[in-house]
């Protein structure tokens, strides 16, 4: 880990939990936001045009647009090789709420393709540091 | 063919675009000495722009797809953003960033077929 001037590891580690926490509470209400139309309602309808102005799609947009913020300052703090790969706890979280909330089907053949992209991501990581 | 999974492409593609035109606008010409000056010239405006629209087909995938299913596809960008900036920006792609890149795209492989 670097220690060039101004890093403070530990408060990066705040900022990137803060993300991460924001985050999969912006997806999950992004969701619910969505869920609030009919199905079978034609995708270029009107009543999809006004779903946007709903308050759980805006206010689920401010916190994606809050979390983006928490990243950027968290990369201040952390270097990228380590903030990537803990970033990608977003996906265990998300999981756990859209079957909490959502009772969504959880099957192990997505856990497993989501445990083998979190294991590439930890190598694209990794590689981060031999080149530059 | 579905119009949800035709969303999620479009969304994903967008947002690989962006980050090539938020990488090329703030990296070419003169940005002054923070950078600043180079968020309000076109690349950055353009990438911007395409988030938003990105977002708008993102909040359509999910309005019909799971979002445990989704989701995972959004780290095709591990593959679409490095292969463009390789093609365009000539960027290397070590052996090590290749392998990762490789793990990922099956782990989307295998989350698609659930």
């Amino acid at each position: 880990m670097t220690d060039s001037v101004g890093q403070n590891v530990r408060l990066g580690v705040v900022l990137l939990g803060l993300n991460i926490l924001v985050s999969v509470a912006a997806h999950l209400i992004l969701k619910a936001g969505m869920d609030q139309i009919d199905v079978n309602q034609p995708t270029l309808s009107m009543e999809y045009a006004l779903l946007f102005l709903s308050p759980l799609i805006v206010g689920g947009l401010a916190l994606y647009g809050s979390g983006t913020l928490l990243w950027l300052f968290c990369l201040r703090h952390l270097d990228l090789s380590l903030a990537y790969p803990l970033g990608t706890l977003q996906y265990a979280f998300i999981f756990f709420g859209a079957w909490f909330f959502f009772d969504e089907n959880l099957s192990l053949l997505r856990i497993t393709g989501t445990a083998i992209i979190v294991l590439g991501v930890i190598v694209i990581a990794a590689s981060r540091t031999e080149s530059t | 063919m579905n119009i949800s999974v035709v969303a999620l492409a479009l969304s994903i593609f967008f947002m690989a675009v962006s980050q090539l035109l938020f990488k090329h606008g703030m990296t070419s010409g003169s940005g002054g000495k923070s950078g600043i000056a180079a968020l309000f010239r076109w690349p950055v405006v353009t990438g911007i722009s395409l988030n938003v629209i990105a977002a708008i087909c993102w909040l359509l995938a999910i309005a019909r797809l799971e979002l445990s299913y989704a989701f995972p596809f959004l780290s095709l960008n591990y593959l679409i953003v490095p292969l463009l900036a390789r093609l365009i920006f000539g960027e290397s792609l070590g052996r090590k960033r290749v392998l990762g890149i490789l793990i990922v795209t099956i782990g989307v492989i295998v989350v698609a077929q659930s």
